[in-house]
């Protein structure tokens, strides 16, 4: 049985038998090669599921809004260790989320499929085993998969099999070095990050679709949107925009699960992954922590160690 | 304006040891750099790493926080917590093209007002070496674009 | 200002030309053009070499930043001999030109004008950039794959707003002022005539690219949503929003704002920034109260302003199809689809 017949037979029995009210998966969207969130409360609305490489949104940033329902979410390992991280900070407990794990081998990145097809828009497209066909008015294109992922999925990491409640497939990401997108940015000397740096966040309108976007950042009210008194002016001013993006990434640090929902969301391209990367490597380095992973630590900025390193301290 | 320019810092000291350490050089009437414009917090844990990267951005030069050595934290471990807090930021700043020497962190007990002193002089003089900050700093806004 | 009797006729404009012709523009007046690929597009003012932009549909970024920019300045305040002292913003009712605008940005901003230039509260700083724009419009040879301009009222090749009208063909592009202002412009350029197979092929690709449209069930929208306020539709339709902004920031008839005070001891800027209706923030109270509690309030304001409110007042909706928040959803939350499920709702 192929994985979606699998998952929407598992969606529709959970749902018939009562076990959960509400299954949170993904459907085929209404622009070629896209899918958007699917929450399906009946077996015919289930029968709807899919689970392939299109799917790029991180389901689990809509468990925080059904909190008082029995879940059941379709989850690739990204959303497997956003479910890790739910449960350390207790904004989930797996007796009420049924994690049903489906088979993820890296997603398709729009972008990269953009920049591939030289600002063309594929008017149809769809995925045929290893293939990304997508076509125009004029023209098909059938290009490798493997070709076209997201940078975060190089060197995805898996948390434990027993993060599920179910696995309908074995995930196979590529390999690859998750760090060599920061390790390409600190190359350059202080003065040309700071500039890059700048350009990218020049680049901001404040959307906050990358906040709404971030499983993570699942705060009431952002600091980002205290008003009295303001923390952060809103204005289009650089230095306001830099606060908030750093001021983010700091409340993800130790959190952040590195599943790039915020740069696929932002409507102008600002990728501040990096930023996010740094934090993740200072936790592993430092602190031997890695987010997603080990539910059983408490939160890395919670807690501590007496023999924490401390060579930046006078 | 045709002074000569001085580091502007922000001083972040706890009340129960580094900010005692300070009335104790003073009151030993020890010399030390008058860049420092201390704000007397709770705890070094009760420092927010928003405040220095607001600091920051209104204008200081530089920043340091100073807390109680580890195992002497009034609130016992509010100063552990808060040396990962400052780990990230500091890691988080560089990276992004903060100078080395403009976050800086220290212990200091109440008993230290030598060593506070000498913490404030090293600290002013290495943001004096580095000069007057830019990055990040918010720029008054003019009327028309 | 529609075009008088003895307007000219279209004239041609060689591809090679258009660098020397927007180096000389930008003599003569702040000149903005549509750059950029993809998620880059954007108007930016011109400099030498700029890549102008050939894609497909509308720029990512819109050209109501050019007159309604996400924060402006509307006066500073400080204290002088112990007395408040405002200095408002200058007006600035310089000559400009938009260079490259699709016919949708171009009705935007024609939506736009009646809420900015009010009777009753003429906007000063939107109306004087408004006052003297010349805008250079380019027809779409190739709609998006969200573009749906058609179902509410526009035109690949539609006019309004823009003051000369760009087609491209071949190797050329034929030119037509729409306005007696946009027939000024273009005679002081001095082109050639356009022979009439120029007039009948731009015919042909605005054919062509009202084909490529979608059509979307926008037909009286406005009385099935009368007195819907209440209706379950709005239950679902929002529930995968994130609540974020990126739909009506890169709309280019969305128009909500904020106004914000900053500054420090004894002077400040009142800036006015560009919010957004789908975030909760917008109509928060200071006690705390949110009149707008859920993403539910949140989603049926933005479609019922756009759909049913403004046309209210205006007579339209307050949506041109440039398919701009279908293209960037981060949830794919497609807007078309909406109005379809809209379709429904019994009037
Ligand atoms: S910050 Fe970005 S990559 Fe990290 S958890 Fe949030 S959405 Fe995912
Ligand atoms: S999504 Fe992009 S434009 Fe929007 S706030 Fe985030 S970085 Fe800025
Ligand atoms: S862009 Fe999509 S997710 Fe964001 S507010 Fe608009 S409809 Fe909601
Ligand atoms: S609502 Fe969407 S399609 Fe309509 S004008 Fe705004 S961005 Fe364009
Ligand atoms: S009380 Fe001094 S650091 Fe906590």
């Amino acid at each position: 049985m192929s994985v979606n017949a699998l998952l929407r037979e598992t969606a529709a029995r959970l749902l018939a038998e009562g076990t959960v009210r509400l299954v949170v998966g993904w459907e085929k969207g209404t622009l070629p090669l896209r899918t958007t969130p699917l929450l399906a409360r009946t077996a015919e609305q289930a029968d709807r599921l899919v689970a392939d490489a299109t799917c790029d949104q991180n389901l689990a940033v809509y468990l925080t809004r059904f909190k008082d329902e029995k879940v059941a979410l379709v989850a690739r390992p990204c959303e497997a260790r956003t479910l890790v991280e739910y449960c350390r900070e207790h904004r989930a407990s797996p007796d009420r989320v049924l994690a049903i794990g489906v088979p993820c081998t890296g997603m398709l990145s729009r972008r990269a499929l953009e920049r591939r097809l030289s600002g063309r828009l594929p008017a149809a497209g769809r995925l045929e085993g290893d293939l990304v066909i997508c076509s125009g008015e004029d023209w098909e294109e059938r290009l490798p998969l493997t070709d076209l992922l997201e940078p975060v999925c190089y060197g995805c990491r898996l948390p434990g099999a027993d993060r599920y409640w179910r696995v309908l497939g074995e995930s196979r990401p590529p390999a690859g070095d998750r760090y060599a997108e920061l390790d390409r940015f600190r190359q350059m000397a202080g003065e040309e990050r700071y500039a890059a740096f700048c350009r990218a966040v020049e680049r901001c309108i404040r959307c906050y679709a990358c906040r709404q976007a971030c499983p993570m950042c699942y705060c009431p009210e952002c600091f980002s949107d205290r008003s009295a008194p303001t923390w952060v002016g809103s204005s289009d001013d650089l230095s306001d925009t830099m606060v908030f993006h750093l001021t983010r990434t700091l409340h993800l640090a130790g959190r952040c699960v590195d599943c790039g929902a915020c740069v696929r969301a932002c409507p102008v391209g600002v990728d501040l992954r990096h930023l996010h990367l740094r934090l993740g490597r200072e936790a592993e380095e430092r602190f031997a922590y890695r987010p997603g992973l080990d539910a059983a630590d408490r939160p890395l900025v919670a807690t501590f160690r007496p023999d924490d390193p401390e060579e930046f301290i006078r | 304006m045709s002074e000569a320019w001085e580091p502007k810092i922000v001083a972040f000291l706890c009340h129960w040891c580094s900010y005692a350490g300070a009335d104790l050089a003073g009151i030993s009437r020890m010399q030390y750099p008058p860049n420092v414009r201390v704000i007397r917090v709770p705890c070094s844990g009760a420092v927010n790493p928003f405040y220095l990267i607001k600091a920051l951005q209104r204008g200081a030069d530089g920043v340091l926080v100073s807390g109680c050595h580890p195992g002497d934290c009034h609130y016992l471990a509010g100063n552990l917590v808060a040396r990962r807090k400052f780990a990230m930021l500091k890691a988080l700043l560089e990276h992004v093209g903060l100078e080395e020497g403009r976050v800086q962190f220290s212990w200091v007990s109440a008993a230290e007002g030598q060593k506070f002193a000498d913490v404030i002089r090293e600290v002013t003089e290495t943001v004096r070496a580095l000069g007057p900050a830019g990055r990040f700093r918010k720029a008054r806004r003019a009327l028309c674009r | 200002m529609r075009r008088g009797e003895a307007a000219v006729a279209g004239v041609i404009l060689e591809h090679s030309e258009l660098n020397r012709i927007l180096a000389h523009v930008a003599g003569q007046a702040r000149l903005w053009v549509a750059t950029g690929e993809g998620e880059e597009a954007a108007f930016l003012p011109y400099r030498p070499g700029i890549p102008l932009r050939r894609g497909p549909g509308p720029t990512r970024r819109t050209a109501k930043e050019i007159f309604f920019p996400r924060t402006e300045a509307l006066f500073t305040f400080h204290e002088a001999d112990g007395k408040p002292r405002l200095e408002p913003a200058k007006v600035d009712d310089g000559p400009l030109v938009v260079f490259g605008l699709r016919p949708c940005d171009a009705r935007a901003l024609c939506l736009l004008d009646p809420v900015f230039e009010d009777p009753l509260w003429p906007d000063r700083l939107y109306g004087g950039r408004r006052a003297r724009a010349i805008l250079v419009g380019m027809a779409c040879s190739q709609p998006s794959r969200a573009c749906f301009c058609t179902s509410v009222g526009g035109d690949p090749a539609g006019e309004e707003g823009l003051d000369v009208i760009l087609v491209a063909l071949d190797d050329a592009y034929l030119a037509r002022a729409t306005t007696d202002r946009g027939a000024e412009w273009l005679e002081g350029l001095g082109f050639s005539p356009a022979p009439p197979e120029a007039e009948a092929a731009a015919a042909r690709v605005a054919e062509t690219a009202r084909r490529a449209l979608a059509a979307v069930p926008a037909d009286g929208l406005k009385e099935r949503l009368d007195g819907r306020f209440e209706h379950p539709v709005w239950d679902r339709l929002h529930e995968r929003c994130l609540g974020c902004a990126a739909c009506t920031y890169l709309c280019p008839t969305c128009h909500c704002f904020d106004i914000v005070d900053e500054g420090g001891p004894g002077e400040g800027v009142r800036l006015r920034n560009w919010d957004s209706c789908m975030f909760a923030l917008f109509t928060l109270h200071a006690s705390g109260h949110n009149p707008r509690m859920t993403g539910k309030e949140r989603m049926r304001q933005r479609i019922m302003h756009k759909f049913n409110y403004y046309p209210e007042r205006q007579g339209r909706p307050a949506c041109v199809g440039c398919g701009r928040c279908v293209e960037i959803c981060p949830v794919n939350l497609d807007l078309r689809q909406v109005i379809a499920e809209l379709e429904g709702v019994e009037a």
